[in-house]
């Protein structure tokens, strides 16, 4: 009888006791400013904080200010309607299966000699000639538009301008919602939002995150998610010798080592990666 | 006494089963459909028949797993799904009001506050001076931006061409 009621016993403390230990450290852990509890935390206020008013539409029409920004910088579409074309197909064919994949992707090829690819809100996404010539594979340039897919899925620009009170309020923007004061202040978020785009570069946190997702996005569509990799290390190569620096992915990025780094840990998920498509050769017949 | 060691035995098996076992296995058993474009198809081949197109956030009941290839059960109906295209969480749900992913994405509405004022026109154009001057290259009117833009968000691929570039190149569910 003694055996059965200590087994009885240990079961309850073991069904009670586990649970509550959990929650017990997870709270401890929680008062750490720097433990992965708190960060998760303040990366959950975060996205309620900012982007909970937005509708689409609103995203959207940030997204499209900002591209117009973007032909203004770094240079018009290329003429070269073969490449644009294919950039949307490879782009369309990662963008199904990332972590946002039901609003509506555009990818353009623009003329500029400056090492770079953006992503606007709302899904508009640009990538230089200049690293057009960089990227040799189709997995290559699947990686970095994956990359670029993530940060939209994850709303990273709205995220980087905390502009909460423009927002407030404002449910969607429209003709009628910009005029007058909230027009001046639109117009000062995108010359915020132009800053990190264009110059200062998103958090570097944010940029990990891109990375992994991309990696993952590239991976769940078929492609080799080395490609992204491969990339950063000819940026890191050509780098020093790179003469457009102002408004690259130089100068808007984490540096390269520690990102190829943390790129290389991931690869260990994926173990059938050098089975899966690289393309190298339609990348040259559809993007020279 | 022997009879308590043996009731004892087995209860603590069954608790290191449960323990070791049970919540991989629940893990596994479900999934849900992240991607856009996903097809329930007869077999584990892209080639195959399809059983159903699959809307984002579908629930599956995980049958069985082989190769790349999920077997799997939505809804009543039986068959296979590539394994790019599922979750072990459900997908956010599609709150911000988008359109989906092959609808169009209209001509641009840029900026409405630029568009509407002969005020914030001037204020473009002479941002445009600023721009073209920090770019080296002479300043453009804001009509060939947006008739750029619009050029750009016209761009449109749909889905079977997708399909069929997805195939050309062998990729994911289309690989030999």
């Amino acid at each position: 009888m003694n055996a059965k009621r200590i087994l009885t016993l240990l079961c309850l403390c073991a069904l009670v006791a586990l649970p509550a230990m959990a929650a017990a450290g997870f709270l401890d852990n929680l008062l750490d400013p720097n433990s992965k509890e708190r960060k998760m935390l303040s990366g959950a206020q975060n996205v309620l904080g900012s982007s909970q008013q937005m509708d689409y539409k609103s995203e959207r029409a940030i997204g499209e200010r900002l591209a117009v920004e973007g032909l203004r910088r770094y240079g018009m579409p290329t003429t070269n309607q073969k490449m644009q074309h294919y950039v949307n197909l490879v782009g369309m064919s990662v963008a199904m299966n990332s972590a946002r994949p039901d609003i509506p992707y555009r990818f353009v090829v623009v003329e500029s000699p400056v090492q770079n690819a953006f992503a606007c809100p709302g899904g508009i996404i640009f990538v230089t000639s200049a690293l057009m010539h960089t990227i040799q594979s189709e997995a290559q340039l699947a990686g970095i538009l994956s990359h670029e897919v993530g940060h939209v899925a994850l709303r990273h620009a709205l995220k980087s301008i905390q502009r909460a009170q423009f927002f407030s309020g404002v449910g969607q923007i429209t003709a009628a919602t910009m005029k007058g004061d909230k027009g001046a202040q639109f117009e000062s978020m995108i010359s915020d939002m132009q800053n990190v785009l264009f110059d200062k570069g998103l958090d570097q946190n944010m940029e990990y995150e891109a990375d992994a997702s991309a990696m993952e996005t590239a991976y769940r569509t078929g492609y080799n998610p080395a490609g992204l990799m491969e990339v950063l290390v000819e940026l890191k190569r050509i780098e020093a010798s790179s003469p457009d620096k102002k408004g690259s992915w130089f100068s808007t990025h984490p540096p390269l080592a520690s990102r190829i780094a943390k790129n290389q840990a991931q690869m260990k998920k994926y173990q059938d990666a050098a089975k899966l498509a690289v393309l190298a050769d339609r990348f040259k017949s559809q993007a020279r | 006494m022997k009879r308590h060691d043996k009731w004892a035995t087995t209860l603590l098996a069954s608790l290191a089963c449960v323990a070791l076992f049970a919540l991989p296995a629940l893990a596994q058993d479900k999934l849900f459909v992240a991607s856009e474009g996903a097809k329930l198809k007869a077999d584990k081949s892209a080639s195959s028949d399809t059983v159903a197109e699959l809307a984002v956030g579908t629930q599956l009941k995980v049958e069985g797993q082989e190769e790349s290839w999920y077997k799997v059960n939505a809804g009543g109906k039986s068959g296979w799904i590539y394994r790019g295209k599922v979750s072990e969480t459900a997908p956010e749900p599609s709150k911000q009001g988008g359109d989906n992913l092959f609808g169009g994405a209209g001509s641009s509405t840029i900026m409405v506050s630029e568009a509407d004022s002969a005020r914030s026109m001037r204020g473009l154009n002479e941002s445009e001076q600023a721009a073209a001057k920090a770019a080296g290259r002479p300043a453009r009117p804001l009509s060939d931006y947006k008739s750029a833009l619009d050029k750009i968000l016209a761009e449109k691929v749909d889905k079977k061409e997708i399909e069929n570039f997805l195939k050309a190149g062998h990729i994911g569910e289309y690989a030999k």
